[in-house]
């Protein structure tokens, strides 16, 4: 983990990036994410606490600060990157995500830059091989894998665990091995570079990498012939449209969403769309109890829980 | 015989210096040819495959010869230390290390101007700051040719006649 905390740490400008260096390796260890705002000094989320980067408390992050991490997670190539920036994220090389927040510039009702920027909160990716172990089996039913939507708040390890669930289907880890197609719209999950992903997502798994899934869903199911469809933060009409789509086709679906539980996924009209659909038979609960993650298994039976 | 021999030294002295002179002027006519052609190419690379730095640079390593090479490997190489050094200012030292005696102070300005745009701005833009770096480029391209047809053939023949004069005195 400390490892992948440096290559968060490489992103930082070189003053911080000499103070990140020296944090302890116990505290480096459990850095979930740091955090840079415009005039503030730099903070670091650990767990549900977020504290001044020590050794850094008196130090405000200034626009340049802001300008050489963008520059440094780009490799001072924003053209690659703008359409992610339009979306306030940029994923670096590990699957690392730094998100951006600043005055959008807005052309035709749509996004089409972020100048000014205001803050960057760099999130370390984590793997995680063992999140799914007691879950996974609670995902079959008659020995079929049953289309599953993992749900919980922002930061929470939605897609950690989504990545273990997809690495032990694919590698046939306590079930028969299933071929996995991936969306990994954000490229969080399989953290793709030059072709090979960073993360361990499994032997059977092709992924479809910094496409949007309404486009990047279809594109599998010609190309790949997948038996599991895995993608990552369900948003939007369209890629529950696309998901219709695939259960006719026949493949099981394992998907992520924003929300603390059912019920907020019913006040929501994109999600109330998805329920009604029954697109998913089993439900994830990630729930937080004194800073460790546990794991709730539901089944959803017509319209309500059982 | 020794007379002879000081003579042709002289002689071959003076037409050497002429000859660089005017060499040095066509030097900086090649250079400035295969930097407008590799920002020719950088463009290209924007505009249809949207490559990025470090590959564009690696592309351009590859392409080109010293000592435009030269100033691609540096950016290459210089890449390594971003977060220390913007790419902006790399680019920068690397114009005016690598070609900073052979090119003039317009053209090196005008490429330095193009480094604070390169990899800051999306595509169109920086396509735009480049389309303008090579139209600066070619007025200069013009006025170097211009000045090595003018001035080459003058150089080598004052060299030569530099060094028959001095013959001349010397005798």
């Amino acid at each position: 983990m400390v490892d992948r905390f440096q290559m968060v740490v490489d992103l930082l400008p070189y003053d911080l990036r000499q103070a990140a260096g020296k944090l302890p390796k116990e505290l480096a260890e459990q850095v979930e994410e740091v955090r840079l705002r415009m005039g503030r000094a730099p903070m670091v989320v650990l767990g549900d606490k977020e504290i001044p980067l020590p050794g850094c408390e008196h130090i405000a992050i200034h626009r340049c600060d802001l300008a050489t991490v963008l520059e440094v997670a780009s490799q001072a190539s924003t053209h690659t990157v703008l359409d992610r920036i339009c979306q306030g994220f940029v994923t670096v090389r590990g699957g690392h995500r730094v998100g951006l927040c600043g005055s959008a510039v807005m052309e035709g009702g749509e996004v089409r830059n972020l100048r000014h920027i205001s803050s960057l909160a760099l999130r370390v990716a984590r793997e995680s091989l063992t999140a799914a172990e007691q879950i996974l089996p609670r995902l079959e039913e008659e020995g079929s894998l049953c289309n599953t939507l993992v749900l919980s708040p922002p930061g929470w390890g939605k897609t950690t665990l989504l990545r273990d669930v997809i690495r032990r289907i694919s590698d046939g880890i306590d079930i028969a091995p299933l071929r996995v197609g991936l969306s990994d719209e954000r490229g969080e999950v399989a953290a793709m570079w030059e072709g090979c992903p960073q993360l361990n997502v499994g032997a059977r798994t092709d992924v479809m990498d910094g496409c949007p899934k309404r486009l990047a869903l279809p594109m599998l199911l010609r190309s790949a012939n997948p038996q599991v469809l895995a993608a990552d933060e369900i948003t939007a009409y369209e890629d529950i449209e696309v998901l219709e789509q695939a259960v006719g086709c026949g493949v099981t679906l394992l998907c992520t969403a924003h929300a603390g539980g059912v019920e907020d996924l019913r006040k929501r009209p994109v999600y109330r769309r998805m329920l009604d659909a029954q697109l998913f038979r089993k439900v994830v609960l990630i729930g937080m109890r004194d800073g460790v993650r546990h794991y709730q298994v539901l089944t959803l039976r017509g319209m309500g829980l059982c | 015989m020794l007379k002879l021999i000081g003579v042709c030294c002289l002689l071959g002295g003076g037409a050497s210096l002429g000859i660089c002179w005017s060499t040095r002027l066509h030097t900086k006519v090649v250079i400035l040819r295969e930097v407008i052609s590799a920002l020719r190419q950088m463009e290209r690379e924007l505009a249809f495959s949207l490559t990025s730095m470090p590959d564009l640079m690696e592309k351009l390593c590859e392409n080109t010869h010293q000592p435009v090479q030269e100033l691609f490997l540096w950016c290459a190489q210089g890449l390594e230390r971003l977060g220390e050094v913007s790419f902006g200012r790399i680019w920068s030292q690397g114009v005016c290390n690598c070609l900073g005696t052979i090119l003039d102070t317009q053209a090196q300005k005008t490429l330095c101007v193009l480094g604070a745009v390169l990899g800051r701005y999306d595509r169109q833009e920086q396509c735009r700051a480049l389309e303008v770096a090579v139209a600066d480029l070619e007025g200069c391209l013009h006025q170097a040719e211009g000045e090595w047809h003018r001035l080459g053939r003058v150089y080598t023949t004052l060299g030569v006649g530099a060094g028959g004069m001095l013959v001349l005195l010397l005798i």
